[in-house]
């Protein structure tokens, strides 16, 4: 039985009961599958379930600690998901008050993401991270690239990016651009194309994501094709 | 003489006939009274809904009847009456202190509203019936109500929010009334046996996301006894899983009496605690692959397909194993609902399922096993609030072509879109 199995049947187990008892599953599946920790893979993903798990059973300062051992052994700003992580980690921060953290947090994530380059990162997620950054923090170096990146990807103006009030306003917009994407083509019934069709250009009449638009391009040239 | 007698007799016929007549007439007038549709056009012009102005009856003035599910019932007196199930045009999330563990117990279904329509002296009345289960009794039957073994109060309120009566019952037995405590007037504590409460109503605000949007409601009740005690902010926490809470709030407060007595409920009070359907759209002889999109309060779909071989309306994520040759096991009895019912638990049988069978069914179970469906409402508006869950695991099982899939359906989950940059969809 290789490792694959043997976490898709923990995997199950969690998920069916709830993340009941699972860290002593999970210790216990650990002991039994010696090695599998060495795998960066399952580790990471082993990792992820023990948090979760935390998590969900309300053990939020435990589920932190997890988090960030799972942080600091599996994530580099080239991981996917570093984003969806970090943001995890600064939301943990504030349910538990601990909002200090939380900022300075998100100013690490958010200074690893500009070094890296924002074009390599979600982009509302981004946008989610800079407007935690406390506003004496957001010095002309740090949100001056930021602005200018957005100007650039989605062609608004700097009025539409200069403060944080107006960074949300375009955020949600963003993410309803994206949920809205993912509605057209989950939703896509392959024997009606024409209404996915007609779907997809109101969106592509609208949309300002590139991401976003290069998918429905994407799905529409192919459904046109087909 | 026989003229006497046959005259008496004449005359007492003609009350009997002209009696049962009159008591026709009567109940023939309440019936085109309360027709649905009468009732609606004369509540829509009247003004007994409350305006939402900052004012008492405030609590009612979201409201809206749901005229389709309107139904005739007899009050314990006998009287026709009808009754409309109320919604609640805010999506607020109700809790108590359930929880042995102070936490999974918490959210619990909001008290149920039924608006209930009789006819007095021929004229419509019209009051506001609000069936609030014990924590037991919710514990036991999750929000669902049974008329002979129900536990818990009913309250009868006015439209503007004045409580005008009501009953408390204990395993489907009626034990008493309750009426209100009015100031400057002693509570009805020395004629039977009384105790008087004070039920304090408090409201929160949580958000959902770090930069505190998405702003969700919270609202619970404490219970105190006593006419004059005073409101203590509830111990336990609310919007777990959220990112920040506001503190609870006092929205109002209101003292109530209790008595033991044999006294027959008011008309107010309906057909009592009675089960309200509050599912739209649901088709009472379904067939096999029937589909039915529900509309949820706030506007969001959710898509149920109809399995003749479980008699159940299935859950998308369900539906999909199915279309995937899943062998599937049903395990939740309990949630059988009066033909509207709902799959929440499944279990594949298949010996290998795969990694997407797996994760369809974590997030079924996970709904069932984590959010403790009190009713099917609950468990709908679930749904309803992520509706974006069952777009994300459509893409994942059908549509994601490159990329690693697993970690752009926890993006989705988590987010609500597909992350296209990290993973392109066929």
């Amino acid at each position: 039985m290789n490792f694959q199995k043997r976490y898709n049947d923990i995997f199950l187990d969690l998920h069916t009961t709830d993340f009941v008892d699972s860290e002593r599953k999970l210790n216990l599946f650990i002991e039994n599958n010696p090695g599998i920790m060495s795998d960066s893979d399952f580790g990471r993903k082993i990792y992820l379930l023990k948090a979760q798990g935390l998590e969900h059973t309300g053990k939020l300062e435990d589920a932190l600690e997890v988090y960030l051992e799972l942080w600091n052994k599996f994530y580099s700003v080239e991981s996917i998901n570093y984003l969806l992580v970090g943001l995890t980690i600064i939301e943990l921060y504030q349910k538990l008050s601990k909002r200090e953290a939380a900022v300075k947090f998100a100013e690490t994530v958010f200074d690893q993401i500009s070094m890296n380059g924002f074009e390599n990162h979600d982009l509302i997620l981004t946008i989610s991270v800079f407007r935690m950054l406390p506003d004496l923090d957001v010095t002309a170096s740090k949100a001056l690239p930021f602005h200018n990146y957005l100007i650039e990807q989605l062609n608004v103006t700097s009025e539409d990016v200069m403060d944080k009030s107006k960074l949300a306003e375009l955020e949600k917009k963003l993410r309803d651009e994206g949920q809205w994407l993912t509605k057209i083509l989950a939703t896509a019934n392959p024997s009606t194309p024409e209404t996915t069709l007609r779907e997809l250009e109101k969106f592509l009449a609208s949309a300002i994501v590139p991401g976003f638009r290069s998918q429905a391009r994407y799905t529409y040239e192919n459904l046109k094709g087909g | 003489m026989k003229k006497l007698i046959l005259s008496v007799t004449l005359l007492v016929i003609t009350s009997i006939i002209s009696c049962t007549n009159l008591k026709d007439e009567i109940h023939e007038n309440s019936a085109n009274l309360l027709q649905t549709e009468a009732v609606k056009i004369w509540f829509e012009t009247s003004s007994i809904k409350p305006k939402n102005t900052r004012v008492k009856g405030n609590r009612f003035s979201n409201l809206e009847p749901l005229w389709k599910l309107a139904k005739e019932e007899r009050t314990k007196k006998g009287s026709l009456c009808l009754e409309v199930p109320l919604k609640y045009s805010e999506d607020v999330r109700w809790m108590t202190n359930l929880g042995a563990d102070g936490r999974e117990d918490l959210l619990i279904n909001r008290p149920k509203l039924i608006m209930v329509v009789y006819v007095d002296k021929g004229e419509r009345v019209t009051t506001i019936k609000e069936v609030r289960p014990s924590i037991e009794y919710n514990r036991i039957y999750r929000g669902r109500i049974l008329r002979d073994k129900f536990s818990g109060k009913v309250f009868v309120w006015s439209w503007s929010g004045e409580l005008v009566g009501g009953s408390f019952y204990k395993d489907g037995k009626r034990l008493g009334s309750i009426s209100p405590v009015t100031s400057g007037e002693p509570a009805r504590t020395t004629e039977q046996v009384c105790t008087v409460y004070t039920d304090c109503t408090w409201s929160s605000v949580c958000y959902d996301h770090p930069a505190m949007q998405y702003p969700i409601l919270y609202g619970t009740t404490t219970h105190s006894e006593g006419s004059s005690a005073s409101c203590s902010t509830p111990e336990y926490g609310h919007g777990d899983g959220m990112f920040g809470c506001t503190p609870w709030e006092l929205t109002g407060s209101y003292s109530h009496t209790e008595c033991h007595d044999v006294e027959d409920p008011g008309d107010g009070e309906g057909g009592g605690p009675i089960e309200v359907d509050t599912f739209q759209g649901f088709p009472a002889n379904p067939y096999h692959g029937q589909v039915v999109e529900y509309e949820h309060p706030n506007g969001k779909k959710t898509t149920f397909t109809y399995d003749l071989n479980f008699k159940l309306w299935m859950l998308p994520e369900v539906t999909n194993m199915r279309s995937r040759d899943f062998d599937i096991q049903i395990t939740a009895p309990h949630m059988v609902f009066a033909g509207g019912i709902l799959g929440v638990y499944a279990i594949p049988l298949a010996v290998e399922p795969s990694q997407i069978g797996k994760i369809v069914l974590g997030g079924a179970a996970l709904i069932y096993a984590g959010l403790y469906i009190y009713d099917q409402a609950t468990f709908i508006n679930y749904l309803g609030s992520n509706e974006h869950l069952e777009h994300c695991i459509r893409l994942y099982s059908f549509k994601c072509a490159s990329g690693p899939c697993d970690d752009c359906l926890h993006f989705c989950r988590a987010q609500g879109y597909w992350p296209s940059h990290l993973c392109r969809l066929d």
